[in-house]
């Protein structure tokens, strides 16, 4: 399988001090606690330990994952056929998701996945139309904690966004 | 004098050229061959009926303060 490889290349990346901590979230994440909905790449959530431009900040990633063979294809990299699109942290609450993320076995391989409580925070804070749509399903499918949701919702100030939510 | 900014926030990065790119790349893709497309789609369908018998061995809750 070749999610076996982009996981090996991530630890690697991690090994080598390009990243720090990382979780799969976006579309393939979400995949995981309820039906699918379409997406064409995999997101990971990545701490760069190098300090970036907001010009060009995948740089350490591409000046890594380059000579390996897997150049950047727009803002993706295709490894072993699959496009793999690498997110640096845009706030705490992406920082929080990446280091309590859920610890998943994928046909035998261990993966850092951003927990459901995490992933639909994260769609109330960057509140995009497919971002509500995605959280109604969380919803519609009791796949998330509402405890636990309504902590982050609090701690993260989104209660104005998870109201909206609620009327949809 | 411009006012610095503080250490903590220089961890974050402003993403918004970056999914500005992304979306750019999806129109883009929009144009590849229906083989092409068949292809991407049969991966990621593959990937898709992995993820439905994954399994959580660790769970860690979120922070609560």
């Amino acid at each position: 399988m070749a999610l076996d490889r982009v996981i090996e290349i991530i630890e690697e990346m991690q090994t080598n001090g390009v990243i720090g901590s990382y979780a799969l979230g976006g579309a393939m994440a979400a995949a995981i606690y309820v039906d699918p909905f379409p997406t064409q790449d995999l997101d990971f959530f990545v701490h760069l330990l190098a300090d970036v431009s907001d010009f060009d900040p995948l740089r350490p990633i591409i000046d890594y994952l380059e000579p390996l063979g897997y150049p950047i294809q727009g803002v993706e990299f295709a490894i072993e056929g699959l496009l793999v699109q690498f997110v640096p942290f845009t706030g705490k609450l992406a920082e929080e998701a990446t280091a309590q993320a859920n610890i998943v076995e994928i046909e035998g391989v261990e993966v850092r996945v951003l927990s459901p409580e995490y992933l639909v925070a994260l769609m109330l804070e960057t509140n995009r139309a497919k971002d509500k749509l995605r959280a109604r399903m969380f919803l519609d499918q009791d796949a998330v904690n509402l405890d636990e949701l309504n902590i982050l919702i609090k701690r993260f100030d989104l209660e104005e966004k998870w109201q909206k939510l609620n009327q949809l | 004098m411009a006012k610095a900014e503080p250490i903590v926030d220089r961890k974050y990065t402003n993403l918004s050229r970056l999914f500005d790119a992304k979306e750019q790349a999806k129109k883009d893709r929009a144009h590849l061959s229906p083989t092409e497309k068949y292809r991407m789609v049969q991966r990621l369908n593959e990937i898709n009926k992995s993820l439905k018998s994954a399994k959580i061995i660790k769970r860690q809750g979120v922070k609560r303060g």
